[in-house]
């Protein structure tokens, strides 16, 4: 099996902003970290095409998304496919736990989907609030819900906006394991936003460092936080850690 | 009820349900792609289609004749097809209500629609679904309260319609007059039993059909 890879070149210009990043990832979690304000959920949104760059190219595993050349050629988001999870709430609140999963799979054989969400309950630890509707069920078990609707129709990449922000620290923690585990099952490039360190720390595989519009920094974590590569960069990584050890990361 | 006010009953009924169903519609659609749409002069048509809300119903019946009588371009093109008017005729009276109930249903529903979160919507395109199975599937069931509210209170401003009514379908006994137009003849002749009786029925109909839409919108997830 061909693993998949996700290479971008974006540009966007907003009032007083300009994003111009490029990267090229392959399967495992890729972290975009950097401060509010980076252009973080930007690129994100601009890989999941909800959001048309203004110049530029998006490409999974060679197959073209956009391309500032052939803007006709654009991929819409619904021909994607790819796993989304936005920061905060996003499940769907009129539908159950099922329902929301099922969402996630649409017009796939009803007996085949059955299984597959069966399967993704029992891997998220759901079993039980199938019924239930998202106002019933706790934040992690949301976020939960989200990822294995985000993962149901088998997506070619996962994109992770924030996913834990509006969890509490130990469910955090909870939820970074899980998806750890859920990774080693697929073999697709993750990509999570975060302005949390612990948090890129404890996922990363690749860590890219977004600062003002600019990727200006990319290794492992440990890399990152041992030799940042300049005053920001450090100031940033080190802010949480005032004494950066083989710890932190 | 004597068969003059039951066909005013059933008269008014039948131009408001039919009145609410187009209005439904059309307003549905209006307000989906006013609260979803940026283009160029979009603030000029919600203020055209506010309009009839705050202007003086017969000022709005008065245009609807100037453009739909049989010298108004509108209405003398339907009679060069159609070989009639639609002016002193039942459906006068539905056009006449369902432009007066116009605006209720696309500002309630427009808001309603632009209250659910983008997010929701975003979810549904990443996970394949187009915009109508988007529309469907995810933004009608979670403005679904706001849409009940809107419809309701269409059917209300459309069977209590009266001036655009009075000058496009006129007051014809036993063809045009609606509840409030014969309430206001049997008013101004003085038959006040038949008014108490029709102002009486008009009174609990509305009612009960608002209290029912607020039932069905009382969903809580």
């Amino acid at each position: 099996m061909v693993t998949p890879r996700l290479s971008a070149h974006l540009v966007k210009r907003l009032k007083g902003f300009e994003l111009d990043v490029a990267f090229d990832l392959g399967p495992g979690i890729s972290v975009i970290f950097g401060p509010s304000g980076a252009g973080k959920t930007l690129t994100l949104k601009m890989l999941a095409g909800l959001l048309a760059p203004d110049a530029g190219r998006v490409a999974l595993d060679g197959r073209v998304f956009f391309d500032a050349a052939d803007r006709r050629g654009t991929v819409p988001p619904q021909g994607r496919r790819l796993g989304v999870v936005f920061q905060g709430h996003s499940l769907f609140p009129h539908l159950t736990v099922r329902q929301n999963i099922e969402f996630g799979a649409p017009g796939q054989d009803p007996a085949r989907r059955g299984a597959r969400v069966a399967e993704l309950v029992q891997l998220f630890r759901l079993g039980g609030l199938e019924e239930r509707r998202p106002s019933q069920i706790s934040g992690g078990q949301q976020q939960r819900v989200a990822l294995a609707r985000a993962i149901v129709g088998r997506p070619h990449a996962l994109l992770l906006d924030e996913p834990f922000s509006a969890l509490d620290h130990p469910t955090r923690v909870a939820m970074r394991l899980c998806l750890s585990d859920v990774m080693r099952h697929l073999d697709i490039p993750v990509v999570l936003v975060t302005h949390d360190l612990h948090e890129a720390c404890s996922m990363a595989d690749t860590m890219l460092v977004f600062v003002d519009g600019r990727l200006v920094q990319r290794g492992t974590p440990r890399e990152v936080v041992l030799n940042p590569i300049d005053d920001v960069v450090a100031e940033l990584v080190h802010r949480d850690h005032p004494l950066p050890t083989s710890d932190a990361c | 009820m004597d068969d003059a006010s039951f066909f005013s009953f059933r008269l008014s009924l039948q131009v408001a349900l039919l009145a609410t169903v187009i209005v439904a519609i059309t307003g549905g659609v209006t307000a989906y792609l006013l609260a979803t749409r940026r283009f160029r002069g979009k603030t000029a048509v919600e203020v055209l289609v506010t309009l009839p809300l705050v202007l003086p119903p017969t000022v709005t019946g008065y245009y609807l004749v100037v453009l739909l009588g049989r010298h108004g371009w509108l209405g003398s093109a339907l009679e060069a097809v159609t070989g009639g008017s639609i002016v002193f005729t039942w459906w006068a009276a539905v056009l006449a209500s369902a432009i007066v109930a116009f605006p209720l249903m696309v500002r309630t529903t427009q808001a309603a629609i632009e209250s659910v979160d983008r997010t929701m919507i975003d979810t549904a395109y990443t996970l394949g679904y187009s915009e109508l199975q988007t529309a469907l599937r995810v933004v009608l069931p979670l403005a679904r309260r706001g849409i009940l509210a809107g419809v309701s209170l269409a059917f209300a401003r459309a069977i209590g319609e009266f001036g655009a009514t009075l000058m496009l379908a006129g007051n014809i006994p036993g063809r045009t007059d609606t509840m409030p137009l014969a309430i206001y003849s049997a008013a101004s002749s003085g038959d006040w039993g038949r008014a108490h009786g029709l102002v009486a029925v008009l009174t609990l109909a509305s009612a009960a059909l608002l209290y029912a839409a607020h039932k069905l919108g009382r969903v809580r997830w």
